[in-house]
């Protein structure tokens, strides 16, 4: 399972070193072991919904709730064919998929990024964020399908064949989308302005 | 040439060219400024999204968090969200801060004291009866920390912590929300005490120690159950948002919702029944012949009861509620007993006796942590933190460096065994403990009986500089003629 192996690293998950016992007692759905199971992931999840739904996101609070409520709805089906680490992040990937398309099925604009709160940040502190926010703001210009998997690649990090496994298409699709997502992304990106050094100071 | 298209350009910048082709569009770039900011416009983007895969991970509601998702997986018809009651918990609060309308009680009649009728005990047993153990609220804290009293521990509140009958929430600073079925939530607000003396399907009892709590409460049919006691006065509801607030000497019951009944515990007289919108006023001691309710968003009303209300009882609870701690000083700390933060000093917490850990923390200070033992009377602890201006090491280094400079007054101790001939080396250890004033409260020296007299006496008169608070120990050795 190599692919897997290095879904684990690139994800950024803790080691799947989880303790098989709590792995029984969420299947069996006590409601202490899902605790602790979720005590354990919770900030490597937030970490992988926020890339995929940015930071700032509002929703991020419910996605991660809605992974977890998956996680463990699912958890009594998990066989181990994958780590525990790896098909939590498949979960949570799906969950933020999902919401993205909710999102840009809502409203047709990408997340406008909130007016900043940074008047209280040192100044280029506040500079580096509104780049931060630029690049999410260009991503969010791709559509749902493209933006799927050039975030699953360039943010969360995941091969070809991982993000074929998340988004339910073959992998020669991912491939093909993620060469003109990308194509689509650093061509918005050479003609922003906004990103030279002195461009927002 | 031509400027290289976006797709040259990012084969550049992933090194997928051939060197020929490299070459080329490298020579280009190099002397074309359009070109050149596209390439490290494309490298910056590209170190953002680096940064955004290694964002640290957003700090979110977890406790919040996890007792929604605790709440959607567990096996309950029709399981409504969360959101809409904090809101409306919170709305209802809002109710009772915001607004005020008063009301008032008409004196008492004392010849109106009635016995309780049986009738009204039967109820509570049935309650007991149909009280499944594994009944309990999950609790979603709002802000701040509170407690939950159990069998005399306190112990934190949090979304693991399940709620259940006989326990007493003391939220000081904190509020929390307290979600039992899927249609009912009460929330605990800051500064009250709630006892929770029944908690089974459809038979809620509370009871109002002080502070206010905030209801939204399901649907009741006839036999079912939702009332808050607080000083004799017992509010029951059906399908209701509605408050309570006990202050001094009064109950305010403000309903936003549906309807209530409000009856004196004891008085068996009939209830007075109020539909949403009202907001009624009920003092303490007294009983009326009629109560003046006004309508919120109308003229009073006046409602006149068919028979008087009896006195307000004393609270079951208030008695045994334990003692009362307060930490008049210093303003700003933190007080935390039982490792449960209660909010900032000065204030006064009502604890059940017995043995607490005590710990006052104030940034820049060192804490202070004690375990006290509260008895049934009221203690007060003033509490004196030492500035944290020095470390712990450079106050041992103060302390040892006053026990050096002072060492040749223990000479004399060394000479007298000397005269006695009974070493030509001596070697002594010091164990002292300097109080925050600079006081020597314990020493302990390893000697010769003589001189260890000697050494402490001398060591006992020592004054070290305020705040270099330390205990250490110290080896000190005499030579003859060093």
């Amino acid at each position: 399972m190599p692919d897997k192996v290095a879904g684990v690293d690139r994800t950024g998950f803790k080691d799947a070193g989880c303790d098989p016992n709590l792995l029984a007692a969420c299947q069996a759905g006590e409601r202490d072991a899902r605790g602790e199971l979720y005590r354990i992931y919770r900030r490597d999840v937030a970490r992988a919904v926020a890339r995929i739904l940015g930071g700032d996101s509002p929703d991020l609070e419910d996605a991660v709730q809605d992974t977890f409520i998956e996680v463990f709805r699912a958890i009594p089906k998990f066989r181990g064919d994958s780590l525990l680490t790896t098909w939590i992040y498949r979960v949570a990937m799906n969950v933020a998929l999902q919401r993205l398309r909710k999102r840009r099925r809502s409203r047709e604009a990408p997340t406008p990024p909130p007016e900043v709160a940074t008047h209280h940040t040192p100044e280029r502190e506040a500079a580096a964020r509104e780049k931060t926010r630029l690049v999410e703001r260009l991503v969010g210009k791709l559509s749902p399908k493209k933006r799927a998997v050039f975030v699953l690649h360039e943010i969360a990090g995941l091969d070809a064949p991982e993000i074929a496994k998340i988004v339910g298409s073959p992998a020669l699709t991912v491939r093909t989308r993620l060469h003109y997502a990308r194509k689509e992304f650093y061509k918005l990106v050479m003609e922003e302005r906004l990103l030279d050094a002195g461009g927002s100071e | 040439m031509s400027c290289p298209g976006p797709t040259k350009l990012l084969a550049l910048a992933d090194g997928e060219l051939f060197a020929g082709a490299r070459a080329r569009v490298e020579a280009h770039v190099g002397g074309c400024a359009p070109c050149a900011a596209r390439l490290s416009r494309v490298d910056l983007a590209r170190a953002e999204l680096r940064a955004l895969r290694d964002a640290d991970p957003p700090e979110l509601g977890w406790r919040r968090i996890e007792a929604q998702i605790h709440w959607n997986l567990a096996p309950r018809p029709a399981a409504r969200r969360w959101p809409t009651w904090l809101a409306a918990a919170a709305c209802a609060a809002g109710l009772v801060v915001c607004g005020f309308w008063a009301a008032r009680l008409f004196p008492r009649d004392a010849s109106s004291m009635a016995v309780v009728p049986p009738a009204r005990a039967i109820p509570a047993v049935a309650a007991l009866a149909r009280t499944p153990a594994s009944f309990e609220g999950v609790p979603t804290l709002v802000e701040g920390s509170v407690a939950l009293v159990r069998g005399g521990r306190v112990e934190p509140l949090s979304a693991e912590t399940r709620v259940r009958a006989g326990d007493r929430l003391v939220a000081h600073a904190g509020r929390a929300a307290i979600q039992t079925e899927a249609q009912t939530v009460f929330e605990v607000r800051p500064q009250s005490t709630v006892d929770v003396k029944a908690l089974a399907p459809a038979w809620h009892e509370l009871v109002l120690a002080q502070g206010e709590v905030v209801c939204r409460v399901g649907k009741r049919r006839a036999g079912e159950r939702f009332a808050v006691v607080a000083a004799g006065r017992e509010v029951r509801v059906r399908g209701t948002l509605f408050g309570v607030r006990r202050g001094a000497g009064e109950v305010e019951v403000v309903l936003q919702e549906g309807s209530v009944e409000i009856a004196d515990i004891g008085s068996g007289g009939a209830p007075l029944r109020l539909r949403a919108p009202a907001r009624v006023l009920l003092r303490d001691g007294q009983a009326a012949a009629s109560a003046q309710v006004e309508a919120m968003a109308g003229a009073p009303l006046d409602v006149h009861l068919a028979r008087a209300l009896g006195g307000a009882a004393p609270l079951a609870g208030d008695g045994a509620f334990g003692s009362l701690l307060s930490v008049p000083r210093p303003a700003g700390a933190t007080v935390l007993v039982d490792g449960v933060a209660f909010g900032l000093s000065p204030l006064a917490l009502r604890l059940p006796p017995g043995p607490h850990l005590l710990r006052v923390e104030r940034r820049g200070f060192d804490p202070f942590e004690e375990t006290i033992e509260l008895g049934p009377r009221a203690s007060e602890i003033a509490v004196s933190l030492v500035s944290r201006s020095s470390a712990p090491t450079d106050r041992f280094a103060q302390v040892a460096a006053v026990v050096r400079s002072r060492t040749p007054e223990l000479r004399a101790c060394y000479e007298r065994l000397l005269k006695r001939g009974a070493s030509v080396e001596a070697r002594i250890a010091i164990d002292l403990t300097v109080d925050t004033s600079g006081r020597v409260t314990r020493t302990s020296v390893l000697a010769d009986p003589v001189v260890r007299r000697c050494v402490e006496r001398a060591v006992r008169r020592w004054q070290f500089g305020p705040g270099s608070s330390a205990s250490l120990t110290l080896p000190i050795a005499f030579r003859p003629g060093s």
